[in-house]
């Protein structure tokens, strides 16, 4: 499995880049915050309302999987679409519907997919558009893997490498993990450059029951024709979320040094994206996106990174 | 036929806003009509989609006066008249109308090309309306 060992020093240079620019802080900068006036067919942060916008980027990127016996992900083909009605959106594989937006704030009702259960998948998954081929977001009865209890079908593995020395998981006994559909709010409040932005979700699918909350910032800012933003947030995820995901049964290993039950933890999430129109039609796009697991679930046998990182560079079509 | 005029609002009810500002509109810009004379004409609105270029519709304008008058009927974007009566209490014409544009309709008296009465038809376009898009920090890319 391949590795990136150069996050801590790529995030202590993201979380410069505010002071860094902060003199820019009064240009307009794409996502800032907007009244009705400046919401217009050219805005970036603006949307038309009643109609699709699709585009597809073209480059090259990847998405490491830190679960064991599991491939990185090469990304070469993103595409991602968004519909806008006066309330209701759709983005990718999120779905919205809009309580309250003023030019400050917004106020959202989301219903999301669990991003953890991408690192189980072994699905068509292209960037942030996922293909779940065959995958059932409604619990049918399968037990949760974690705690001991017996586990589902042994299938949906890919592993390239199975491990039985009794010290490792063999990731082909690993139970079938489900995507988890997610619901909750979602709280936006924009400062200038700032947004802050807070989700409160939770499992509607009776997958594994379990809550998430994310707390973050991200500040825009704009150099000529190049539009950056920098991101960090905290994701505090339920003992059963992480238990459904990353804990062990008995049914998995067969080494009761494996079994694991994990408990509620707080990951790390720190991005950084560049943006920079070309044509009407054309615009290069770049991003890095660096998760750090909390280390509580770092000691999970099923993951042998505790970080994820997910890099992608190249050209945006929009149709 | 293109357009959405008042009588057809159940097929563009989200209009329904525009539809209503613009009839309060358009009644402001009537101008005061002579006593005696009763002018209308219907529809008065017609709500062009993004697509739509012109407005086509069936109008029918109708006046009535107090006293046997000889009159004309005008349009603003023509100089001819459309219609014209003599010595009629009442009288009403009925036409198709293409309009990219709002049209004035007016009654003149034939003798003095006075001003009798006049009312708007309006064509409002229905302009794409934008709104923020929700940014979510917490996907890949």
């Amino acid at each position: 499995m391949k590795r990136i060992t150069t996050p801590i020093a790529l995030a202590a240079l993201l979380s410069l880049a505010p002071l860094t620019w902060a003199s820019d802080s009064a240009k307009p900068a794409a996502g800032q915050a907007v009244d009705d006036a400046y919401c217009t067919e050219d805005t970036p942060a603006c949307r038309k309302v009643g109609s699709w916008d699709v585009s597809l980027a073209l480059g090259i990127g990847t998405r490491t999987n830190p679960v064991i016996g599991r491939d990185d992900q090469t990304l070469i083909l993103l595409p991602q679409f968004s519909w806008y009605g006066e309330k209701f959106f759709v983005e990718n594989y999120e779905l919205g519907y809009t309580l309250l937006d003023t030019p400050r704030q917004m106020l959202n009702l989301i219903g999301t997919m669990d991003l953890d259960a991408f690192f189980f998948r072994d699905s068509l998954s292209i960037g942030n558009f996922t293909l779940e081929g065959g995958q059932d977001l409604v619990n049918d009865g399968s037990s949760i893997p974690g705690n001991g209890q017996d586990g589902g079908d042994n299938t949906d593995t890919d592993a390239e490498t199975a491990v039985s020395t009794g010290t490792q998981v063999d990731p082909k006994s690993l139970d079938k993990r489900r995507t988890a559909a997610l619901a909750g709010i979602e709280y936006s409040h924009y400062l200038g450059n700032w947004m802050l932005n807070a989700q409160l979700l939770s499992d509607i699918s009776g997958v594994h029951n379990g809550q998430e909350l994310r707390l973050g910032a991200s500040y825009d800012f704009a150099i000529e024709k190049n539009h950056f933003s920098v991101f960090g947030g905290l994701e505090w995820q339920s003992r059963a979320l992480l238990d459904y995901y990353y804990g062990t049964n008995s049914n998995e290993v067969n080494n009761a040094s494996l079994l694991f039950e994990a408990k509620a933890d707080t990951a790390t999430v720190v991005k950084f994206a560049w943006h920079r129109q070309l044509s009407k039609a054309w615009s290069l796009s770049a991003s890095v996106r660096y998760k750090r697991f909390g280390s509580s679930t770092s000691d999970s046998p099923l993951l042998e990174d505790n970080k994820v990182i997910t890099a992608f560079i190249g050209g945006v079509y929009h149709f | 036929m293109g357009g959405c005029t008042i009588f057809k609002l159940g097929y563009c009810l989200p209009l329904s806003a525009i539809v209503l500002f613009a009839l309060q509109h358009s009644s402001a810009l009537a101008l005061p009509q002579l006593a005696g004379i009763e002018f209308s004409i219907q529809p008065r609105l017609c709500v062009l989609s993004e697509q739509e270029e012109r407005c086509e519709d069936e109008l029918e304008i109708r006046w009535t006066a107090g006293e046997p008058r000889a009159l004309c009927l005008y349009r603003s974007d023509k100089q001819l008249p459309l219609r014209c009566w003599e010595n009629e209490l009442s009288g009403s014409h009925r036409f198709s109308l293409s309009a990219a544009a709002n049209v004035t309709f007016s009654l003149r008296e034939v003798d003095q090309n006075l001003l009798l009465a006049s009312a708007e038809f309006e064509v409002v376009r229905d302009e794409p309306r934008y709104r923020r898009k929700r940014r979510n920090p917490w996907s890949f890319f």
